[in-house]
């Protein structure tokens, strides 16, 4: 090969490092706008749980589950379990920053929330924790997305979102599926 | 050219690599620590140094909310937890189980053979499901006339020990006359479910080493009457001593013909 | 399973006969050569690039506030 070809693959290979490094540049400055101005980023909670205590005591026992509003802010606990998720239906309200807590005494699992950008896994020993704003409102499907066992694929619950003025907490402050 | 040479060449190459990875991730540590953490926590009123803990993971939350205060006021369903100790020795008979055992007789047979059909068989049943409904009538969170005031005779011992007993011992036979022609629609639920209605197959967790929830009962070779009651039970919501509306949630979506030809299933034909 | 032995290729290698392609024509070739494979190469990162950033801007930004 003669020298003046390999100055040209070298100069080719300058090239196109330099495209390459240009278009991961340009997708992390992306990232990085999301983060800084829309508020978007993968859900980051380490907050641990003891999973074989957790239908015991603390927030995750049975009655504590679904949706909670505690002064300004809305919460809603659910326990995700071989093979179902408790409760199988939540009522969220629209347009208002909503807390989703996760916690599993089993396995791993995931969820996802159609059409929006939650999304997390459920690792037992620690709850996983998103805050949203749900836009749409409608039955969202919540699937688990993570293979949990032979009854995965009929794992899933609804995310009721409902416009703002129909979620009406009751003297509890639960809002419930079932209550509308 | 000399390996020294060579060296040489590839130096300043060296250099430039190292810089440039150093600096992204020098980057990457102040922006994901310090930067972005400090912007989202103003925004939601958190300090920066809570902020910036949370991003680290000292503290628990992200940063982009307030920490929802956790609240824990609600009552248990059960009070079984369970350990490693404890299913190492459901899974050891003791004479003293046997023993124990004496008190069963007059209802679920002198073999955990049961002869009335409303009362389970609780030979060859899983230790861990027994335990757990002892213990559950024990503390009350299973409602029985009968086995409330026998579960507070026993202590945690012979509850233990009555439960690997029965465990280790024989199961009923089926009887291959009684076994009928079951409906497909029956066996799709048994064995794959039905994810229209959110319901698991009953084999994901009743079915032999499959996965599930560890007091999770033995079903086939059971009674059909006592199966079908408990069915009845969960749907009515009159038993509720399944952690997280487990059974509960499944029995409510099934229909009564359903629940019949199911536990007729697990009865009389399903073996393994 | 034992190894095969190495083929012998040379064997395989047919004789070298002179066509009609001359040096220059070689050498221009070459040159041209990877300028098609760099237009095809930034073609195809190019809609991937638009394709991403589509999802980014259409369905991940509007479906808002997730951390």
């Amino acid at each position: 090969m003669r020298a003046d070809t390999e100055q040209d693959i070298l100069k080719t290979e300058l090239w196109w490092t330099a495209l390459v490094t240009a278009v991961v540049t340009a997708i992390m400055l992306a990232i990085i706008y999301a983060g800084l101005v829309h508020h978007i980023n993968p859900p980051s909670n380490i907050e641990t749980v003891d999973p074989k205590t957790l239908h015991l005591t603390g927030e995750f026992t049975e009655g504590n589950l679904g949706t909670r509003v505690d002064g300004s802010q809305i919460t809603s606990r659910i326990v995700a379990t071989q093979f179902a998720f408790q409760p199988q239906c939540i009522v969220m309200p629209a347009n208002r920053t909503v807390t989703l807590r996760f916690a599993t005494p089993d396995v791993i699992h995931g969820i996802l929330v159609t059409g929006t950008n939650v999304n997390t896994m459920i690792i037992p020993g620690y709850v996983s924790q998103v805050h949203t704003v749900f836009t749409k409102t409608g039955d969202l499907l919540m699937p688990c997305h993570e293979f949990c066992g032979l009854g995965h694929s009929q794992m899933w619950a609804t995310v009721r979102v409902v416009p703002e003025d129909e979620f009406k907490p009751g003297p509890d402050g639960r809002v419930t599926c079932d209550a509308r | 050219m000399k390996p020294a040479e060579l060296r040489e060449i590839d130096r300043p190459w060296r250099i430039w690599a190292s810089i440039i990875i150093v600096s992204i991730l020098a980057f990457s540590v102040v922006f994901g620590f310090l930067i972005l953490p400090i912007v989202q926590g103003r925004a939601a009123g958190l300090d920066a140094f809570t902020a910036i803990c949370r991003a680290v993971g000292i503290l628990p939350g992200s940063p982009a909310v307030r920490q929802p205060t956790s609240e824990a006021k609600a009552q248990p369903t059960t009070q079984v937890a369970w350990s490693t100790d404890l299913i190492r020795s459901l899974g050891q008979s003791t004479p003293a189980g046997a023993e124990v055992a004496q008190a069963c007789v007059a209802c679920h047979g002198e073999r955990g053979i049961a002869a009335d059909p409303q009362n389970p068989n609780l030979a060859g049943q899983s230790g861990v499901a027994i335990y757990k409904q002892l213990h559950d009538y024990k503390s009350g969170s299973r409602v029985h006339e009968v086995m409330n005031g026998i579960a507070q005779g026993l202590d945690g011992r012979q509850i233990i020990d009555v439960a690997a007993h029965f465990a280790a011992s024989p199961r009923r036979d089926l009887d291959p006359t009684t076994a009928e022609v079951v409906d497909e629609d029956i066996v799709r639920l048994v064995e794959r479910g039905d994810p229209a209605r959110g319901l698991p197959a009953c084999n994901s967790c009743h079915g032999f080493n499959a996965g599930g929830p560890m007091e999770t009962p033995t079903l086939s070779h059971q009674n059909r009457e006592y199966l079908a009651r408990q069915l009845h039970a969960f749907r009515s919501d009159g038993r509720r001593n399944d952690i997280y509306t487990r059974m509960r949630s499944v029995a409510a979506k099934l229909t009564d013909r359903e629940i019949d030809k199911l536990a007729n299933f697990y009865a009389t034909t399903l073996s393994y | 399973m034992a190894l095969a032995p190495h083929p012998n290729y040379s064997a395989q290698v047919p004789p070298r006969v002179d066509d009609a392609v001359d040096d220059v024509a070689l050498e221009r070739v070459m040159r041209e050569v990877p300028s098609g494979a760099l237009a095809l190469s930034l073609l195809t990162v190019g809609l991937l690039l638009l394709a991403w950033f589509l999802m980014y801007a259409f369905v991940f930004l509007p479906r808002g506030m997730v951390g």
